[in-house]
């Protein structure tokens, strides 16, 4: 088993601005957007009047306790659950289906056993969905995705010889192997030690500030929010819906200036309070 | 301490347990066992103990004897490669009906609720009892001893392969459904690579029950392979050479699986290395 390499080659010396681009056309919408599920006769409502709109380069975080459908909505998102009402447009247009240009990141990290890191990394690239490559294309392509999570010199090894934090980084470089508009994350770091998710959480900040991605990421944990994301919607109630919003000013990275933030922390904790109720931790994760 | 006592697995008395003591017995416990039945063999042919007794043909001595020529004359070879082509031929076949039938079964619960009760029907039926009708339909040759092998292959590995599908971590489908893979992709570049290790133990066991069949099989009118040697012992009187042409399908039978097993170690331990 190979240790964290928790040196991610990343410096952030660059800042970059948060959202304040109410004039930029939304890359990713969803407009009243509702969801049930039959189950064993009943109808389900998971969550109902999603409006959601994530800018180009916006982070945008849903927090919310478990169960309140932010998973669901992610995938609906993602074209893999299609939603029971509302609409969801990408770039403008109706999005129905699973679309190479958003791609989705797993809580688990979800590699193919019998492919090593490289082939793990490059297989949407080899799929006739996204655009005809050659195979020198594919494997320089490869090649700087692993560069990008810093893995390059991991790609001949197989998925059961790397550790959580590794597997996540490939699971981060598949995903970004295809140079998508958007990644969708659900709890991506949710499964990984507190130093791991530190060193994660720093590694996608530098793979924003270069990549330019809009990201969507579900988290159940507020610091998380805070430190990543340039807009956190609050989700609660059952069914579940948007409940409140907060945009977040502070220019990345915020890593040693969190504390700026805590009168935002305080009013998502007295939020989620009123809509998590018994759900909330001490440390002010939901569950 | 352990509230447990130290040795749970001892449930006999301590006067039935062997107990290795300083010497390492697990590596020769097998040629333990080979050399206890060679004594049973020995004490029920034996031509000192059934003096003028037809039994004193099937004892070992005999035996290893007519083993000896047949191997140096080679008169046996051409009976083992005929034997051993079947086998190989016949698994192919069945590999080739029992992959694509098995993804089917397992990936379509309308294919598999339709098709469950037929294929359990129809795994039951003894092998052997198609002799008659397989000759009736594809005369006496080759072609009904590869129709009866591969019958009996097909089942275990396309039982094997829909369980495979079925065990096919849910997570990889979506996976490959958020990449944008269309169906023929999933299936070939997901749920193939998947089911390997449950393909191999279904022809781990196909060679077992191929090997098994196929000397029944053939004694249908075929002119070469192990099962005609063992009528042409028996027609011959020559029961020392039947003994031998036991052992060498014993010999082959175990190589086989030991081909298999090995077969499916190399596989798992692949990635590792």
């Amino acid at each position: 088993m190979y240790k964290e390499n928790l040196l991610t080659g990343f410096t952030h010396d660059q800042t970059f601005p948060s959202s304040d681009r109410p004039t930029e056309r939304p890359l990713l919408q969803a407009k009243r957007l509702s969801k049930e599920y039959l189950s064993k006769n009943r109808t389900l409502r998971v969550f109902e009047d999603i409006d959601l709109e994530v800018r180009p380069h916006e982070v945008v975080c849903l927090l919310g306790a478990s169960g309140c459908g932010k998973s669901s909505l992610l995938t609906a998102l993602a074209g893999l659950n299609p939603a029971s009402g509302g609409q969801i447009l990408f770039d403008g247009k109706p999005l129905n289906k699973p679309d190479a240009r958003l791609s989705l990141v797993f809580q688990d990290p979800c590699l193919l056993p019998w492919l090593n890191v490289r082939q793990n990394t490059a297989f949407a690239l080899t799929l006739s969905g996204g655009p005809k490559l050659t195979r020198h294309e594919i494997q320089a392509q490869t090649d700087t995705a692993l560069q990008w999570v810093g893995l390059q010199s991991f790609a001949h090894v197989y998925p059961d010889q790397l550790s959580g934090g590794m597997a996540q980084r490939v699971s981060l470089a598949r995903a970004l192997v295809r140079s998508p508009e958007i990644l969708l994350m659900d709890e991506p770091f949710s499964a990984l030690d507190a130093i791991t998710r530190l060193s994660m959480q720093e590694l996608l900040l530098g793979l924003i500030a270069r990549r330019r991605n809009a990201v969507v990421l579900v988290t159940h944990d507020i610091d998380e929010a805070l430190m990543l994301g340039d807009r956190i919607l609050l989700m609660g109630g059952a069914p579940g819906r948007i409940v409140r919003e907060w945009k977040i000013s502070l220019a990345q990275p915020r890593g040693q200036r969190l504390h700026e933030l805590v009168e935002t922390r305080m009013a998502i904790l007295e939020a989620l309070a009123q809509v998590a109720g018994g759900h909330l931790l001490p440390d002010g994760r939901v569950i | 301490m352990s509230a447990l006592p130290e040795r749970v697995s001892g449930s006999w008395p301590a006067f039935f347990r062997i107990r290795p003591t300083g010497i390492r017995l697990s590596p020769v416990l097998p040629l333990l066992g080979i050399a206890a039945a060679l004594l049973l063999w020995w004490l029920a042919t034996a031509e000192a103990l059934h003096p003028e007794s037809i039994l004193a043909q099937f004892a070992p001595d005999a035996c290893f004897d007519a083993l000896q020529r047949l191997i140096r004359t080679g008169e046996i070879v051409p009976h083992m490669a005929a034997s051993l082509w079947r086998v190989l031929l016949s698994l192919l076949f069945a590999l080739l009906a029992g992959i694509p039938l098995g993804l089917l079964v397992g990936m379509s619960r309308a294919v598999e609720r339709a098709t469950g009760p037929l294929f359990q029907f129809i795994r039951m039926i003894s092998p052997i009892s198609w002799m008659p009708l397989a000759v009736m339909v594809f005369g006496i040759g080759d072609a009904p001893v590869y129709f009866l092998l591969t019958i009996a292959a097909v089942w275990p590995i396309m039982l094997n392969v829909s369980s495979g599908v079925h065990a096919v971590d849910p997570r990889w489908l979506t996976l490959a459904r958020s990449l944008c893979a269309t169906r023929r992709e999933t299936v070939m570049r997901i749920v193939v690579p998947a089911v390997v290790a449950h393909i191999l133990t279904g022809i781990r066991l196909a060679i077992g029950i191929v090997w098994i069949v196929l000397v029944p099989a053939e004694m249908l009118g075929v002119s070469e392979g192990l099962g005609y040697f063992i009528l042409d012992t028996r027609d011959r009187l020559a029961y020392s050479e039947l003994m031998a042409a036991i052992l060498v399908i014993g010999v082959i039978g175990y190589l086989l699986d030991l081909a298999a097993r090995l077969l499916i170690r190399q596989w798992s331990h692949r990635r590792e290395n």
